[in-house]
This record gives structure tokens, sequence and C-alpha cells, in this order.
């Protein structure tokens, strides 16, 4: 994969290299990928995706079924390579806590609409809601049984 | 966008051996298959040829004439060992038979000798025991005929000898010369017609089986690689890649064409081999294809090489055409064995037969399969008809741009991802 991006070799060596970093695999990188369990496969994919230094990462779900442990490795790579890379990541997730946690701006979408739009802190104070969960259900009304 | 292709090329080729099925059904399998069953053929033709080699008769001689003696003497000069049986009546000599190792025993009766000095029509009797199905018994079973006829043919020689004292028995026995003579590219050739159909049919059915052996195995690794992209999510991925999109279809049929020229390889010398094992005890004809002019020019080698090579794109764009709307590799396998048919058609069709004798229905729609054109062109090549190659060439090539063109729009559009035909929609709900 670094091969498509890379100038050169040492271009590509560097790019190989970062991947290993990002990833945070170590020797495990030498195994076999079908021995990965899947937090480690979706390190992998990410690492993937973030190693050639993007302008904008789309990442569709990037914690999603993975355990405690690796979904805290996933989020902390993509916190710490925004910020040391300037890199702009476009990601989705049904886990308003992950996305109140990773993210500068926010849209709730429902159904393919748009129904909110701003910073967590914006979105939360216009629907009065202690954390975005809320103010996701009182934007999309889905709770309205409940009450 | 050059190194960009060449990356995909060799991942394409990197990825082909990771794939157990590729490396075990495409090279393992005719490696090992073909030289298997050609040697388990050799092994039985070769013990059939070893038992025949020192062949026992039983002889029960009633007549112990000079006849008979000589009778027993061009049994022994074709190496067919005769023991004599001890009975006294046949009924003992049969059962004796029976519950010995032998198969066959030659029965000289009574006045064999008398007869055949006074000119009198004189008689022997085979006895065979069939213990078996086999070849191998049923050549056992007929081994007395050859030096009895042999024999017979002595006594004819020496008749016709007594009768005719000036002229040669042949011209007696065989008085027309039959001299028989083919017309090969215009020049003819003393050959018997017979001897010609074989060698062509040989050399017209060996490349057609291989181009069939190697499109049917192309067809599914093009599509599997496909559907393997779409199944394990990973065609998004290589679509993401800053390569155009026309480059990742080239780098799939380039890895594709790889692993068919392997496989095909493969095939040949598996083939080769099982051949060679099963012809092994046909003698070598008397006719000398290169004087014949029945072999392969460099003109004729590098115009079989396009169209296989045309042959096998063609093939390729079709199942990576088709494997576009498969949902995973199954469902991507099963379209194909649809494909496969129309390459399976014209293979058995021309194997029997030319195209213009089949009715003209049936040419037709023979002449719109691409992969007709392949078989008729390898054919042609052998013949030196070079215009009908490149005719076949233009028509192959003709429908693999025009498969291509189709593909490649597929594939520069979203159609790529989301297309697909399931089955589930054909299934009746209950």
């Amino acid at each position: 994969m670094a091969n498509f991006y890379a100038v050169s070799r040492d271009a590509c060596k560097a790019i190989v290299a970062e991947a290993a970093e990002i990833s945070g695999l170590g020797q495990r990188l030498k195994d076999k990928v079908k021995t990965y369990s899947k937090g480690m496969i979706r390190r992998v994919l990410l690492s993937r995706a973030l190693m050639m230094r993007p302008k904008l990462a789309l990442l569709d779900e990037p914690t999603s079924g993975l355990d405690v442990v690796h979904a805290f490795h996933v989020r902390r790579i993509i916190q710490d390579y925004v910020k040391e890379h300037g890199v702009t990541v476009l990601l989705s997730s049904h886990n308003m806590f992950e996305v109140e946690f990773l993210c500068n701006r926010i849209a709730l979408i429902d159904e393919g609409r748009v129904l909110a739009e701003g910073t967590p802190r914006e979105v939360k104070s216009y629907y009065k809601a202690q954390n975005l969960e809320e103010a996701f259900m009182e934007a999309t009304k889905l709770g309205w049984w409940l009450t | 966008m050059a190194g960009g292709l060449r990356n995909l090329i060799v991942k394409e080729i990197k990825e082909l051996p990771r794939d157990p099925k590729i490396l075990l059904g495409m090279v393992f399998m005719p490696l090992i298959i073909f030289p298997v069953i050609g040697a388990a053929m050799n092994i039985s033709t070769t013990a059939v040829k070893e038992s025949l080699r020192e062949v026992s008769m039983a002889l029960m001689d009633l007549d112990k004439g000079p006849m008979a003696e000589s009778l027993i003497m061009s049994f022994k000069a074709l190496n067919v060992n005769l023991v004599e049986i001890e009975a006294s009546t046949l009924h003992e000599a049969l059962e004796r038979l029976q519950r010995s190792n032998v198969t066959t025993l030659l029965m000289i009766p009574l006045g064999f000798s008398q007869n055949l000095t006074s000119g009198l029509r004189a008689e022997l009797a085979v006895y065979s025991v069939v213990r078996s199905l086999s070849l191998s018994e049923e050549v056992r079973a007929s081994v007395a005929n050859a030096p009895i006829s042999a024999y017979e043919n002595l006594l004819v020689h020496h008749a016709v000898e007594e009768a005719w004292p000036d002229r040669s028995p042949e011209t007696v026995l065989d008085p027309i010369s039959l001299r028989s003579f083919v017309a090969v590219k215009g020049r003819f050739f003393e050959a018997p017609p017979e001897a010609l159909k074989g060698i062509f049919l040989s050399q017209s059915c060996g490349l057609p089986m291989v181009i069939m052996l190697m499109l049917i195995s192309a067809m599914q690794i093009a599509a599997t690689s496909i559907a393997i992209e779409k199944e394990e999510k990973t065609l998004e991925t290589l679509l993401t890649l800053p390569v155009g999109r026309l480059s990742i279809l080239t780098g799939k049929l380039a890895g594709s064409v790889v692993a068919a020229t392997v496989g095909a390889i493969a095939a040949m010398i598996g083939m080769n081999y099982y051949t060679s094992s099963l012809f092994s005890f046909v003698p070598a004809g008397s006719v000398d294809l290169e004087a014949l002019g029945i072999v392969l020019s460099p003109t004729a080698y590098v115009l079989l090489g396009v169209t296989m090579f045309v042959t096998i794109v063609s093939a390729l764009a079709l199942a990576v055409c088709v494997a576009i709307f498969s949902e995973n590799v199954r469902s991507a396998q099963s379209l194909v064995s649809f494909m496969i048919t129309p390459v399976i058609i014209p293979f058995l069709i021309l194997m029997f037969a030319d195209i213009d004798v089949l009715p003209l229905a049936v040419q037709a729609v023979l002449y719109v399969i691409p992969y007709t054109h392949s078989i008729i062109a390898s054919k042609a090549a052998f013949l030196g008809d070079y215009f009908v190659v490149l005719r076949s060439i233009a028509y192959i090539s003709l429908f693999t741009a025009a498969i291509l063109y189709a593909t490649g729009r597929i594939f520069t559009t979203e159609k790529i991802v989301t297309a697909r035909i399931t089955f589930r929609k054909l299934r009746v709900k209950k």
C-alpha cells in the first residue's frame, strides 16, 4: 500500500515504519493477519489509513464491536494523530460518548437528514442536554413514548 | 500511474499463491493428477504387455502327424509356449484347463495332417477360459489367432507355389497393389488417409483442450479475485488508491493471465506425460509430419500465441464483468459456471466435426461464440491457413474490446460497489 503513495524506496520504508508505530502491535506485526483479533485487525486498518498522512481521513465506526482495551487504543491513535499531524478526521459513530470525546464539530444525522450541527457544547446547549446521547434523543424525538 | 499499475499487478500476483485453491487446483492438481492417471494406465498396459511376453497355452495333440508338428513349430516361432496336457478325453482336458492358470487350449484333432496333405479342409479347436472381463484376458484368449493365421499363410503360399511354380505367390493372393496419396497444403504425399486423420485429430484436439482448460481456470480465478475483494470489503480500499479504476481492472486481468499461464503450463506438462504414457504402446506412425508440412511454422506459432492471448483476455474480461455483480466468492463462482458453457460447447462439437458440416443454425450460433474461433484458429494454424487465423483473432479481439469497454464502464461508476445479483429474489416465499 505504501508503494502507491511513496515517491522513493526510502519514503516507502518511512511510511511502513510509521504504520507499524501507529498500530502499536510491536512484534505481533510479523505474525499472520489471520491470527489477529478483531481489535488488532482494526488497528492495522487504521494505521494503513493514517500512515500516508492524508489531509482528510474517513473513519466509519472505527471502534464498533471492539473490547474496551482495543477501543481505548483506537481512540487514542485517532486523537494523537490528529493533534500531531494536523490531519482532519471525518468519523461516523453510534457511540455518542465516543463522539463527544473525539470530535471538535459534530452533526446529528437521522435517516439521512442532518438534524443538528456544531461543536458538541453548542449542540448540547441547544437541546438543553447533559450529554450528546440525550441531545440525539431530543433531536430525533425517538424516546417520546418513554416520557 | 504506470508505477501504480505495476504495484497492482505485483499485488495480484503475490495474492495468487496465498489462495490455496489456485495453487492446488491449478498448478499441483494438473501436475499430479494427469501423470498419475497416465502412470496408472501405463502400469496396466505394461502389465498386459509383460503378461503376453511369455504366453503359455495348453496343447492336446491327438494327431501327432507332421503337419501338427509344423503347426507347433509356428507357435514356438512366435514365442507361444505350448504345454502338452495329459488327458485321455477332451472332457478331462477341459476340466484340467479350468483348474490350471492357463487360459487357452489348442486341440489338434485326429486326421489333421492327413486332411491337409490330401487337400481337404482340416479342423483345429481353440478353447478359452474367460476368468475376468479385462483387456489382458481378452488378449490372452485370442493369443492363438496370430500363430494359426501365420501357419495358414504358409500353407497357402506353399499351395500357390505348387500350383503356379513360375509366379510369385503375391501376384495370385494380392493381385492389386494400392498406393494412397493425400494432398496437404496443395502438395500430394503418399500416405493412407486414415493415418492422417489420426494425426489431424491429435493435433487439432490437443491445443483446443489446453485452451479450454486454461479458460475455465482463468475465468474462475478472475471472478474469485474480484469476489474476494467484495466479500472482504477491500474493494473500497482499492478504490481509494491514487490509481485509475481501469488500472485496477488491468491489474486484476494481468494477475489472472499469469495464473492461467502457469496453470496452462502445468496442465500441458501433465497432459503431455499423460498422453505419452497412454499411447506408449502405440507404434510410432510411418507418416513424417515435417515432410507433410503439418508442423507449426514460426508465423503460425506467433499467430497461435496471439489467438490464445486474446482468447484468455476475452474470457477474463467476461468473468470480471460477471463477478462485479456477485455478492461473494460462492455467487461469483456460480455466475462464472454459467459462462463456462459457451467455452465447452464449441470444444465438444468441433472436436468431432468441422463447422462446415454442421446445420446452418448451429453454425450461426457457434460463430457468435468467440471461443469457437479459438478452436477454428488452432486447427487452421496447423494447415497454414493464416487468413482464417487472422479472421478469428479479429473477431475475438472485437468481442474482447466490447466486453472490456462494458467492464470498464461499470468499473468507473459506483456500480462496482453496489451492483448485486442475488438469487434470493428468485426464491418463492412460503
